[in-house]
């Protein structure tokens, strides 16, 4: 029991750390690979080479004044930034980042916080909480371009969780789990194992409706910044501005995550003989590749209209993850048989 | 919707292009210049803060005109000529201040110095905390203008302003020789 708990411990702690380091460099990495992109040098002043960039920018913002606007709902406003960074975090609680058991202080822990058996809908459902704190927020500011750019996320988060949760139906017929630990699983032995090249089409699907979720470029049509100057958390400052920074840039790792352990085999090596790599590394590859991605099309799309993003989502990514659900199922139906 | 377009859309080929476009960016030379560490080399004809300048001899040029105060657009300078009290046939500036917060570096000043008493420099970082500080006295600029000789020479050169090109000589367009020299010729 004590020794649980303790493993318990050990996990959070380790996951917690890793994650939150990981969100604070995804802010220097997005600028250096931004500014590389567009020919500049990206930060390059705190510390060598910039790296000091995101330890700088948090204590600018922890020491920032608190500003609430007079004729905002002040409980809400307080509380809207946290809604919105929780589930982000608590949903890392599904996720497996390597293989073996390992043994810390003479505990034996395993490499993921807990291995629920509905593990991707949990996900699903904490990404869903999350669009909360972005309505909420943009509502309590009582402010026209926060409540705009609340409107605006909430019509896409809801119009594009439609469609990511149809594409991972997909993956998780062929897995026959919602685990995530067995998906994962049913993936190794290969690069030919992963589930990207059965689901290509529900790969594509998720990556659009995951950038479009985390209301990045090409889809960051809530925070518009020549439209809405910064669409919900126009009002918000310091801290409670840092915290929806914080469950951005997580929920990006968490998309990430999520389509490294259903596309492409999350800790599984890519070919057998690669095996002596520890798993947690090939995740964390897999993950920093999606990252990257993440990035790299901010670097390269311009934002869409709004009609075209509707579009985009109901009519042509809805319909196409249906199809590939319908023809899946089929499919292992018949071989199941 | 052709076959053509349609297979382009979902190959996203577009969306390809600029991604590739995009990744061979990452790997070319920056053009970031690293500001106060990495200066750029300016040209010898950049307009850049307005010295007073000396004969050889240290003797200052100006002679009290009013010719830069007369054409500044920016009203800028302001010059109190008076009668030299040691040389009676000589006139120079008794006050000579240049407003830098109204000065647009526009050169003209310096070309209608009928002496070459003013020239600009590649100085352009001066700053200070209060108005007065940028208001430059007539001892300030000619400081100013003892540090920057050769960027001050370097520039009338550049504009043409040197005198003729065989003579190799800082004339202006009006010759006054020295004080001193005007004293040991007469």
């Amino acid at each position: 029991m004590l020794n649980d708990l303790a493993s318990a411990v050990i996990v959070i702690v380790a996951v917690l750390f890793v994650l939150l380091t990981t969100i604070a460099y995804l802010t220097y990495l997005e600028r250096k690979i931004l500014g590389f992109m567009q020919d500049r040098l990206g930060p390059m002043e705190v510390g060598p080479w910039g790296l000091l960039q995101p330890l700088a920018d948090g204590i600018k913002l922890v020491s920032k004044e608190d500003i609430i606007p007079t004729e905002a709902n002040v409980a809400i406003f307080k509380i809207a930034p946290i809604i919105s960074l929780v589930p982000a975090i608590i949903s890392f609680a599904v996720i497996p980042f390597g293989k073996d058991s390992f043994h810390f202080m003479g505990i034996t822990t395993h490499p993921y916080i807990t291995d629920i058996n509905i593990g991707i809908l949990y996900v699903l459902a904490l990404s869903s909480i999350g669009a909360y704190g972005i309505l909420l927020g943009g509502w309590a500011s009582n402010n026209k371009y926060s409540l705009l750019g609340a409107l605006r996320s909430a019509a896409q988060v809801i119009s594009y969780e439609l469609n990511a949760g149809m594409s991972v139906i997909g993956v998780l017929l062929l897995a026959g789990s919602l685990s995530l630990v067995r998906v994962e699983a049913a993936q190794s032995g290969g690069f030919w194992h992963w589930y990207i090249f059965p689901q290509i089409v529900a790969f594509v699907i998720y990556l659009i409706s995951g950038i479009a979720e985390t209301n990045r470029t090409p889809f960051d049509l809530p925070e518009a910044e020549s439209e809405l100057v910064a669409g919900f958390f126009t009002e918000y400052s310091g801290m409670r501005f840092s915290l929806y920074y914080l469950a951005e840039y997580g929920n990006m790792v968490m998309v990430s995550c999520i389509a490294t352990i259903l596309f492409l085999g999350g800790w599984n090596s890519p070919l057998p003989f690669l095996d002596f790599v520890p798993p947690f590394l090939w995740f964390m590859l897999k993950v920093y590749f999606f990252l990257f991605f993440f990035f790299w099309i901010r670097a390269t799309l311009p934002r869409l209209r709004y009609d075209q993003l509707m579009r985009l989502g109901w009519k042509i990514m809805l319909p196409l993850s249906f199809a590939n659900v319908i023809v899946t199922a089929i499919v292992v139906y018949m071989i199941r048989r | 919707m052709t076959l053509k377009s349609l297979v382009k859309s979902v190959l996203f080929t577009e969306i390809m292009q600029g991604l590739k476009l995009t990744f061979t960016h990452m790997f070319k030379k920056k053009i970031t210049v690293q500001y106060p560490h990495q200066k750029l080399e300016l040209a010898d004809g950049y307009r850049g803060f307005i010295v007073h300048r000396r004969y050889e001899n240290g003797q200052e040029r100006c002679v009290g005109c009013d010719l830069c105060e007369a054409i500044c657009p920016a009203k800028a300078i302001r010059v109190v000529g008076d009668i030299h009290p040691e040389f009676p046939e000589r006139r120079f500036a008794k006050e000579y201040t240049l407003d830098f917060t109204r000065c647009i570096f526009c050169g003209f000043c310096v070309v209608a110095c009928p002496v070459n008493a003013l020239s600009m420099t590649k100085e352009y970082a001066h700053s200070s905390f209060t108005r007065e500080g940028l208001i430059y006295s007539k001892d300030q600029l000619l400081t100013l203008g003892d540090k920057c000789e050769s960027e001050s020479i370097a520039y009338l050169k550049v504009r043409n302003m040197w005198g003729a090109e065989d003579s190799g000589k800082d004339e202006g367009r009006y010759h006054f020789p020295p004080i001193s020299a005007t004293q040991s010729g007469g």
